[in-house]
């Protein structure tokens, strides 16, 4: 079952995506850009070059770099489009046999759905690639206002380029799919698409499952660009009224210009001002000149302003306009709008559209990249994905077990996709100890006391060793079904004990809400309660440790040392087992550092007898007795 | 006879239901089958996605490692060739000095100076973004003019040449 391709086939760019693992997910091209200029050129040198290489070199070669072919696509030559766009256009174009329009691409006349057949080629190529399999079907978005003959021109492009069309999907539709808006019922949907060159504003209607688009309006040469274009032309003259020199006669000065122009015009989404600074941007017989100009979020506004208004009443007609100019609609029936396209990440036009609308738009998927992932989401389900068969879930709550000093350590995340298996090795607290509880919980506070349990048993039978030597393998299985499967096994013997839970997942919504809210509001005194056990059993741990070190050191240790090390064991004992936690975090270092102090031959004799905990930093140690200490509770504990 | 007749109508009631029986039988097992292949397809197609996953997880994880300062070494671009332009007006010896600090930062990044003037105009390495009109047929699509470096990083382009390419007109 091969995937098919989601492409939006822009006008000045186009993207791709495909569904993996249920969800959208766009492809890079060759060059790791996750969007490709919609350009083709035959080079000098007589080589085909597509995306960003043929825009590179589209100065020397104006007139074989192909662009903007989606807005002759599919029309007669006649139409006033085309007559209007024909004087823009820096190559040649003529009326075909059967009226539509050819481009002359050096000595060659080309149908546009041949050029566009050439971008799709190398989508399919860089995607093949990217994927490392081949793709034979596609889904290719288009336009909503694209009529018949304009669909079929698409699918015939699609088709030279060697997909099988699966459908031509319109592009507010696409959106709508990545918003996963057509699960809802009877939604009214306003779909504003702020493109680089064109500007769409689409009005759908979901009902059962189907999407209907009601209608459609906008300016097909009313974008991004424009914004760009204005936003240069005011620099541009502010040099020439300080400086007196146009820059827009210097080629360097100017693509520098227009290159600091788009990225203060991106940082203006998200600052109130910014710096346009550029040393060196020419010089005259009086020495170099710099560009450097402070441009506020408000004066770009001021300066584009017309054109996101314009953009705005386009809308409200679309909108409110009776049939066939317009859906029909009030404004305040409009459940849900989608911004689409890079303008839109501009502010201004997020308030303007929520004025118009009284509501938030959606804009939390990437709106260069919505229509494309909307057109995975329609091909995934043409192939009916996994997902439909298989719908995997999650576990709500973290599961684990009880550990010593009733700290509950998590085996399962929250959140983890089931079925999944996990195991974690744990040891026994006290020296021979032959059985160990397991607490099954499940829930989110770090005390163990506070979560749901979900079971527990006692596996025995362990073989009398010093503590922390036995292994016990704990492992945490749960099905597809929610089941779970808690097992506990001694290395040593083999001998294992198991319990299974029916009702892992069988928690209300509410009581797993609950659950979170509880654990959030108790997470500071949690995690306090859970140091304290930590820093408890680390001194218990150093102690059993120190007092070790001295029985296997015997005379070899200088009398002073031991001295001061046995004054440092109890002095720790005496406050271990009280409260305050700090008082026994410094007693536990100064006994740490009171055994190191015992010299390094014994230090390594020591080690492996001691179970290496001795030689180990304070670090090393801390984390070896999180994860290996202390399967029993503390009742367990005194009970062997 | 009579009897025989009744045992055989008998043994022909009894073929006729394990008949149904087995239809029915063969049907589930055609249905098993069928629902079978869909789940095998359905996690073959999930292992893959998965292993293919991790497999572009890594490679990811690899290319981010080599190109993870190449964000921060495109801006720092900028400042060399504002130095590049100060040392064209005559830069100071303080501004040549901080220059040749620059290049060594690049140089130790591996960094690496795209040659251009002179070369064949090539998209993948260069920009034009200006043409020249030129007499002599030799220099058709030669880059005549550097005006801004580009630089390579490892084996990719981290910023292409801005150049002016000679464009062969006939007197």
């Amino acid at each position: 079952m091969p995937k098919i391709l989601g492409i939006d086939l822009g006008t000045t760019n186009s993207a791709m995506a495909v569904i993996e693992g249920g969800e959208p997910k766009i492809l890079e091209n060759e060059e790791g850009v996750r969007t490709t200029p919609s350009m083709v050129a035959i080079s000098k040198a007589g080589d085909r070059v597509t995306g960003l290489l043929a825009k590179r070199q589209a100065v020397t070669n104006p007139e074989n770099t192909i662009f903007s072919v989606k807005r002759l696509i599919g029309r007669k030559f006649t139409d006033q489009e085309v007559e209007r766009d024909k004087k823009w256009l820096s190559y040649k174009i003529r009326g075909s046999a059967n009226s539509g329009v050819e481009i002359k691409m050096q000595d060659k006349w080309l149908r546009p759905e041949e050029i566009s057949a050439m971008i799709l080629q190398k989508l399919k190529k860089d995607a093949e690639a990217k994927l490392g399999e081949k793709i034979n079907e596609a889904v290719i978005t288009v336009p909503a206002y694209f009529d018949d003959s304009q669909r079929a021109a698409t699918k015939a492009a699609g088709e030279i380029a060697g997909f099988n069309v699966k459908r031509i999907l319109p592009e507010p539709t696409a959106a709508a799919l990545a918003y996963g808006l057509n699960k809802k019922n009877d939604e009214k949907i306003v779909v504003y698409d702020f493109g680089g060159g064109t500007f769409d504003v689409s009005v759908l209607e979901i009902s059962s499952d189907t999407v209907e688009v009601r209608a459609i309006g906008g300016d097909t040469h009313l974008g991004g660009d424009d914004l760009d274009q204005i936003l240069i032309s005011y620099l541009v003259g502010e040099f020439k009224k300080t400086d007196g020199i146009d820059l827009s006669k210097d080629a360097l000065a100017l693509q520098r210009l227009k290159e600091a122009a788009e990225k203060a015009k991106h940082e203006l989404s998200t600052t109130i001002e910014t710096e346009i600074n550029i040393p060196f941007i020419t010089a005259d017989a009086s020495g170099p000149r710099h560009f450097l100009i402070k441009l506020a979020r408000a004066k770009f506004e001021d300066l584009v302003r017309d054109l996101v208004s314009k953009s705005i009443a386009l809308t409200k007609n679309t909108v409110t306009l009776p049939s066939p100019k317009g859906a029909g609609f009030k404004l305040s029936e409009i459940d849900e709008i989608i911004l689409v396209g890079g303008q839109t990440r501009m502010p201004l036009i997020q308030d303007e559209v929520k004025k118009l609308f009284g509501k938030e738009p959606n804009r939390s998927i990437n709106p260069d990249e919505v229509v494309a992932l909307g057109a995975a989401v329609q091909a995934g389900i043409l192939q009916g994905d996994v997902k439909d068969v298989l719908l995997l879930d999650v576990t709500p709550l973290s599961l684990g077990i009880e550990t010593l000093g009733g700290v509950f350590t998590k085996i399962i995340e929250k959140n983890t996709t089931i079925p999944v298996s996990k195991n974690q090795v744990f040891s026994t607290a006290a020296d021979n100890q032959t059985s160990v509880e397991v607490h099954v919980l499940q829930g989110e506070r770090e005390i163990a006391q506070y979560n749901k349990t979900l079971g527990r048993f006692i596996l025995d039978g362990i073989t009398t060793a010093p503590r922390g030597m036995p292994q016990v393998e704990v492992s945490f299985d749960i099905d597809a079904n929610g089941i779970l499967n808690v097992k506990a096994r001694d290395k040593a013997t083999n001998k294992e004990q198991s319990v299974r839970i029916e009702a892992s997942t069988g928690l209300s919504k509410e009581d797993i809400e609950k659950m979170k809210k509880d654990a959030e509001a108790h997470s500071d005194e949690d995690h306090k309660k859970r140091e304290a056990v930590e820093i408890k059993n680390q001194a218990d741990t150093l102690v059993y440790t120190a007092e070790k070190a001295l029985r296997d050191g015997g005379d070899k240790i200088s009398t002073e040392v031991k001295g001061e090390v046995e004054i440092k064991i109890e002095e720790l004992k005496k406050i271990k087992d009280g409260e305050n936690i700090e008082e026994i975090k410094s007693k536990t270092e100064e006994l740490s550092k009171a055994i190191s102090k015992i010299g390094e031959a014994l230090y390594k004799q020591n080690q492996a007898s001691a179970g290496g905990a001795a030689g180990k930093g304070r670090e090393a140690e801390y984390e070896d007795i999180k994860k290996d200490e202390g399967s029993p509770p503390p009742d367990q504990d005194k009970k062997n | 006879m009579a009897e025989e007749e009744i045992e055989l109508e008998e043994e022909v009631i009894e073929e006729e239901g394990l008949r149904e029986k087995l239809k029915k039988m063969r049907d589930d097992l055609k249905a098993c089958r069928k629902d079978k292949e869909e789940y095998l397809a359905g996690w073959q197609r999930a292992k893959a996605d998965f292993i293919n996953a991790r497999k572009e997880e890594e490679r990811s994880r690899e290319t981010f490692v080599k190109f993870a300062q190449a964000s921060v070494l495109l801006e720092f671009l900028k400042i060399a060739d504002s130095l590049e332009m100060a040392m064209k007006h005559g830069g100071s010896d303080g501004i040549k000095q901080i220059y040749s600090q620059v290049k060594d930062i690049l140089k130790q990044h591996r960094v690496i100076e795209i040659e251009s003037e002179g070369k064949k105009f090539n998209p993948a390495e260069h920009e034009a973004i200006d043409k020249v009109e030129i007499n002599d047929p030799e220099k058709e699509n030669i880059i005549i003019e550097n005006l801004q470096k580009g630089w390579r990083l490892h084996d990719k382009v981290l910023r292409p040449a801005k150049v002016k390419v000679g464009i062969y007109k006939k007197n």
